[in-house]
């Protein structure tokens, strides 16, 4: 369906032309270096496959990738859009822009990834998951990606692993980035963020807003039995009450103090929209929920304290103190047979962290040797139940050990981790990293991970038929991998080739699956053991500058061993394939291919969304490239772009009630000065 | 590390060409995003959800918990199951040895037929956009069915054998209040419809409801006295020339209003079935709480009654616990339109089906919502002379009424309780049954919800033995376990309504005779051989 050009496009055009004039007199035409924060800091660079240049966070033998956000610049990517881009990682959307979105790995559910910023944990203390789509890409530098590992660093929930984003941290020169994007749905993006260093303090101040309609229209599902068709009437109809606005910002000060450097870091979110809830039924509302509505604000703030170490002891110490805010308020008030719902939750957490890293020679080899401590309190609040608080607390070691000139590197850690209600819990991990010549890399990792269940799992309030379960256990899982890696500078016609293979494997105990556990309740309970398995390869080329394929497969099978059966929610083969033409730092087309296979619906898997392919396209040129515009000498880059997703206009949906949209395009700017 | 920034482009031909193909395909891009440039998403194969059993003797039924069953004669030999999502009939052959899907009818956007949208024409009347949530289903004869839907309450004609709906006359007395049924034919008037609706003012006899808190006034019956309209259409039958419709009337949580039967009156034409509500009385009263299932029966002594299971409040959980309060059997003159009798069954808490009575009227047998038990009542008790004289209130049939036998032979208070699964798995359900007869009354087959097992037993209604039944005379012959326990998370499981062929297993057919309602992880049809005569 076709609507009428917005005019608010024309607008959105010139407030970004306004921004641009009004930040013109600090605007410089130099090349920026790619400025690094301090996490990985002192860690061996390695380039990651499929993606560019990125850092081995200090997890010998850990699959790892690291996703700048500058490397898809000018696409009008969202965080969901750039971790399914990574092998091995499966974000199941429910919904279009602004819509919830959930990150999991090698078939973990979302509440077994960590999430952090900045190195702080972001997954909600209520539910275990977080939506990423509450978070902005344009505010954030990396993504930092680590497969089944991370539990000695992140203690509970890193069962698939973890996903860290790293906000944008000050430029050497003042720098000013904005975006503005328009298009589908009547969605409206844009961001503004801006940092200068001024003696000696760096400062950071950004923001993201989104406002949308999110009215798509979207085919409706049709049930084959056995030949015979069973479809909704109408077959097609639109999402309704699924406006949204959204506002996010950042704000980071970073001074040197006391021999080290002291960061003051805050990031906000702020977010209200309709709820439209499932696809059902018949008619045209198509059993929407049109009165249902969120309002959502989160607040993270940290002071974190670097200072690196003597050159005679080597330590370098790491300290921050952190807290968490989340206020969720969720009301309906058309609801059937039950009260209107009205519930108000409030979220807390206070915490800190503190690592030592020392490095000293043995063999000949610096030996590096971490000890980190973490103690955090969480606290909920809600209209609807009982008030909680719980303490959880970790202390752990980690050994790395390079030998033979960094041909071969070991590593080992162990975390005793408590959280309050449960047993204190060990999780030791092994690495080795094998890397007898510069174009070939072999590595394996053990690691134990465990999770204890969320507030929401343990204490939700009996609804009749909806409850927590207070005597869950912990999940508790094994993960390991191995992989071989091949990066060739050069080969044959290509420029650079990298190749990576690997095999992964998860033995997990005691999952909590929320289940109908009598005719009228749906409780959750821990579900016996299981395993998944699989394997990620992915394959980079480069063939000159004006040319990139990147692509990756991933498979995974995972079964429940007691049944046999496979696990529901994630598809058995994933397929995404990436291919840039032109110079990306002046222009470029980028064409996208995703395939995921069959999704089984349910736990059992009698039912199956189908395979889909999607196509994707956008096409980006920078003006300030072109000499016979002026536009160069005004600002650093200006980007123009447009993007289609979904091109071939498939019925796209990760979950069967929750469809996403078809066809949509968008068109923006972008300015960095 | 590398800066991506850095060397620009330098001047040439190629360059400029590249830009301009880069400018074009922007102009382009943007001019569709300029556009709206929004797709459907329909291109393609669409969204088929493939559906595929995963038990051998089973066929896949569409989305979890089907909620209705209905098996045909053997003329037709299909069998019709009622699915929610989508909403309507899926019509199985079942001469094989699993179900074969025959074919699916959706019941539309306008399910009544009025030529209104039902959740338009439900806004209109009630302020709420609500659309029919599909019930139970019961198969008057081959060619028509009573369907319930909820939420949009009515009661649906359909073609069991093809799904198809069917048109019966509606006709509204004069007399009727315009207010009592807001969703039929204004009063004075007739109309032909695929559906008849049961939204219905209530005014009830008593003032409080299940919790004890008083019934409001509904201002769109009467603003001046306690009212209500009715909720969650449950079971329908039709008997003596009426068809009578059980409403639970939820309020929300556990709080019920008091449960009705709305009244009828049913004629069967040449040209086809009217329909006419009932002016006086519109609507009967039950004993307890939460009609739900009506059953037509013929006692063995000619009389034509309904049979209405009550069950009394039953919370959100398993277990003994779950039942709040007691439960019956109420028993209609469908010729009087009045409640002559009610069994009481104590707390029992019996499962939402219609009761299941053998074809000679002797007995019926109930399941239970929240335990591993079943429940018995005599049906020859109600020939007992001077039940259907006068018009005060029911008779208790429990034996302590003067003149009138005790016709509970299984109750809350001595169940027939059934044996636990083998290996001992139900998690925390404690028992969720439904039951079916055999075609000669030798067997009742029960399923159980939480454990999965399949429980025959034997029954001997020889003879004329004192009423009720000794209760010796019904054994448990076996147990299987056909389908996984609850908590199997994966497995084919939740087992809930049954029913047995008609014919006689090896002579009028080769293939399975039990057909059973599985619900999860989604919704089956499974075919049992059990054999029974």
């Amino acid at each position: 369906m076709r609507r009428p050009a917005p005019i608010g496009f024309v607008a959105l055009v010139a407030l970004v032309a306004l921004v641009a004039l009004v930040a013109l007199p600090s605007a410089g035409g130099a090349a920026r270096p790619h400025r690094e924060q301090g996490v990985w800091e002192g860690v061996e660079e390695v380039e990651v496959l499929g993606v560019r240049t990125g850092r081995l966070p200090p997890i010998p033998g850990a699959s790892t990738d690291v996703l700048f956000a500058d490397d898809f610049q000018a696409e009008n990517k969202s965080l969901a859009d750039l971790l399914s881009e990574s092998a091995g990682v499966n974000v199941r959307a429910f919904g279009g822009p602004g819509d919830r979105s959930e990150v999991s790995i090698r078939g973990s559910t979302p509440s077994q990834v960590v999430v952090t910023l900045d190195g702080v944990r972001a997954n909600s203390i209520l539910t275990g998951g977080l939506d990423l789509s509450r978070l902005c890409l344009p505010l954030v530098d990396r993504v930092e990606i680590t497969r089944g590992a991370g539990s000695t660093r992140e203690g509970s929930g890193a069962v698939g692993g973890v996903v860290n984003l790293v906000t944008r941290a000050a430029d050497p020169e003042p720098t000013t980035r904005a975006q503005m994007t328009g298009g589908a749905f009547d969605t409206w993006k844009g961001s503004l963020l801006h940092s200068d260093v001024r003696g000696g303090v760096e400062y950071s101040a950004g923001y993201c807003g989104l406002k949308t309609d999110g009215d798509f229209e979207f085919a409706r599902p049709t049930e084959r039995i056995e030949g015979v068709d069973a479809p909704f009437e109408p077959d097609t109809t639109k999402r309704f009450n699924n406006d949204r606005v959204q506002h996010g910002g950042s704000l980071a000060v970073a001074t040197p103090f006391a021999g080290g450097r002291i960061r003051l870091s805050d990031y906000a979110t702020y977010t209200s929209g309709g709820e439209p809830g499932i696809d059902s039924g018949n008619g045209v509302s198509a059993g929407q929920t049109l009165q249902a509505r969120s309002h959502d604000v989160s607040n993270l703030v940290q002071l974190r304290f670097e200072r690196a170490g003597s050159e005679r002891l080597g330590h370098a110490f790491e300290g921050q103190l952190y807290h968490r805010f989340e206020r969720s308020h969720f009301r309906n008030p058309d609801v059937v047979f039950r009260d209107p719902i009205d519930v108000d939750v409030r979220l807390q957490t206070l915490g800190l962290r503190a690592e030592d890293r020392i490095t000293h020679p043995l063999f000949g080899q610096p030996q590096e040797f971490a000890v980190r401590v973490d103690a955090s309190q969480d606290w909920l609040r809600s209209s609807e139940r009982a008030g909680r608080v719980r303490p959880q607390a970790g202390a752990a070691i980690e050994e790395r050990l390079p030998l033979f000139a960094r041909r071969l590197t070991l590593g080992a850690g162990l975390r005793l981790d408590w959280t309050d209600g449960f047993d204190p819990q060990l999780l030791p991990s092994a690495g080795l990293v094998i890397a007898p010549w510069s174009w070939i890399r072999a590595r394996g990792q053990v690691g134990r991970a465990y999770r204890a269940p969320s507030f929401d799992e343990l204490f939700h309030p009996d609804e009749g038929f909806l409850r927590g379960n207070p005597d869950l256990s912990p999940e508790d899982a094994w993960n390991f991998d191995v992989a071989l890696e091949f990066d060739f500078a050069r080969a044959g016609p290509f420029t650079h080739l990298r190749l990576t293979g690997g095999w992964f494997r998860r033995e997990i105990d005691e999952s909590v699956v929320w289940v109908l556990i009598n005719p009228r309740t749906i409780a959750p309970i821990n579900t016996g053991s299981a395993t998944a398995q699989g394997f990620e390869l992915a394959a980079s080329i480069d063939w000159t500058r004006f040319l990139r394929l990147a692509a990756n497969h991933t498979r995974t099978d995972s079964d429940r061993d007691a049944t046999g059966e496979r696990l529901p929610g994630q598809a058995r083969e994933e397929t995404f394939v990436r291919l840039r033409v032109g110079p990306e730092d002046a222009w470029k087309l980028v064409a996208e291919f995703e395939h995921v296979g069959e999704i089984l619906v349910s736990e059992g898997g009698s039912r199956r969304l189908p395979a889909r392919s999607v196509w994707n396209l956008s096409a980006s040129i920078d003006l300030a490239r072109i000499d016979a515009l002026p536009v160069g000498r005004l600002v650093e880059e200006l980007w123009l772009f447009a993007r289609i997703d979904n091109l071939t206009d498939q019925a796209v949906r990760d979950s069967i009630s929750f469809p996403q949209p078809g066809r949509n395009a968008t068109a923006g700017v972008e300015v960095t000065f | 590390m590398t800066t991506r920034r850095g060397n620009r482009v330098g001047p040439g031909l190629r360059r400029q060409r590249a830009s301009r193909v880069l400018v074009v395909a922007l102009a382009h891009g943007i001019g569709l995003a300029l556009a709206g440039c929004e797709g459907q998403g329909d291109d393609g194969a669409g969204l088929v959800i493939r559906n595929a059993p995963i038990a051998e003797r089973c066929t896949p039924g569409g989305r979890p918990f089907p909620s209705g069953l209905a098996v045909l004669s053997e003329a037709v030999a299909r069998a019709a199951l009622v699915q929610s999502e989508p909403p309507g009939l899926l019509v199985y052959g079942i001469e094989a040895p699993e179900p074969v899907p025959f074919t699916f009818v959706n019941i539309g956007t306008d399910s009544d037929g009025d030529g209104r949208d039902d959740a338009a024409a439900m806004a209109e009347v009630s302020g709420r956009a609500l659309r029919p949530t599909m019930g139970g289903i019961r198969a008057l004869d081959d060619g028509l069915a009573l369907v319930s839907t909820s939420n949009y309450e009515q009661v649906l004609f359909a073609d069991p054998s093809t799904g198809a709906p069917i048109e019966v006359a509606i006709e509204v007395p004069g007399a009727i209040p315009p207010e009592r049924f807001p969703l039929l034919p204004p009063p004075g008037s007739a109309a032909s419809r695929t559906g008849l609706s049961t939204l219905a003012c209530v005014a009830p006899t008593t003032d409080v409801d299940s919790s004890g808190r008083p019934i409001e006034p509904e201002p769109r019956c009467d603003a001046d006295a306690p009212s209500y309209r009715t909720t969650l259409t449950a079971g329908a039958s039709v008997a003596g020339g009426r068809l009578f419709v059980a409403t639970s009337n939820l309020l929300r949580g556990s709080r019920f209003l008091p449960g009705t039967v709305l009244v009828f009156d049913w004629e069967t034409g040449p040209t086809g079935i009217t329909v006419r509500p009932v002016v006086e009385p519109a609507m009967l009263f039950t004993t307890g709480f939460n009609p739900t299932g009506v059953a037509r029966v013929v006692t063995p002594g000619g009389r034509e009654l309904v049979l209405v299971t009550v069950t009394g409040v039953i919370g959100s959980g398993s277990g003994a616990g779950n039942v709040q309060s007691d439960a019956a059997i109420d028993v209609i003159d469908p010729v009087a339109a009045r409640l002559v009798a009610t069994i009481p069954l104590e707390r029992a808490g019996p499962a939402f089906d219609a009761p299941a009575v053998d074809a000679a009227g002797r007995i019926a047998w109930l399941g239970a919502s929240s335990q591993r038990q079943l429940y018995a009542v005599d049906l020859r008790a109600l020939d007992a002379p001077g039940l259907l004289a006068g018009g005060g209130p029911p008779v208790v049939l429990d034996g302590a009424t003067t003149g009138f036998p005790d016709a509970r032979v299984f109750d809350g208070d001595r169940p027939l309780v059934l044996p636990a699964r083998g290996d001992g798995r139900a998690g925390s359900c404690e028992g969720f049954t439904h039951v079916a007869l055999n075609r000669a009354a030798s067997e009742v087959f029960a399923t159980d919800f939480c454990d999965g097992t399949f429980t025959r037993v034997r029954l001997d209604l020889a003879g004329d033995p004192p009423i009720p039944y000794p209760r010796e005379r019904f054994q448990v012959a076996g147990q299987s376990a056909p389908f996984a326990p609850n908590d199997a998370i994966g497995e084919l499981r939740t087992p809930g309504e049954l029913a047995v062929r008609q014919g006689v297993p090896g002579v009028d057919f080769t293939t399975p005779d039990v057909l059973v309602l599985a619900g999860q992880p989604d919704g089956h049809l499974c075919a049992l051989r059990v054999e029974s005569p």
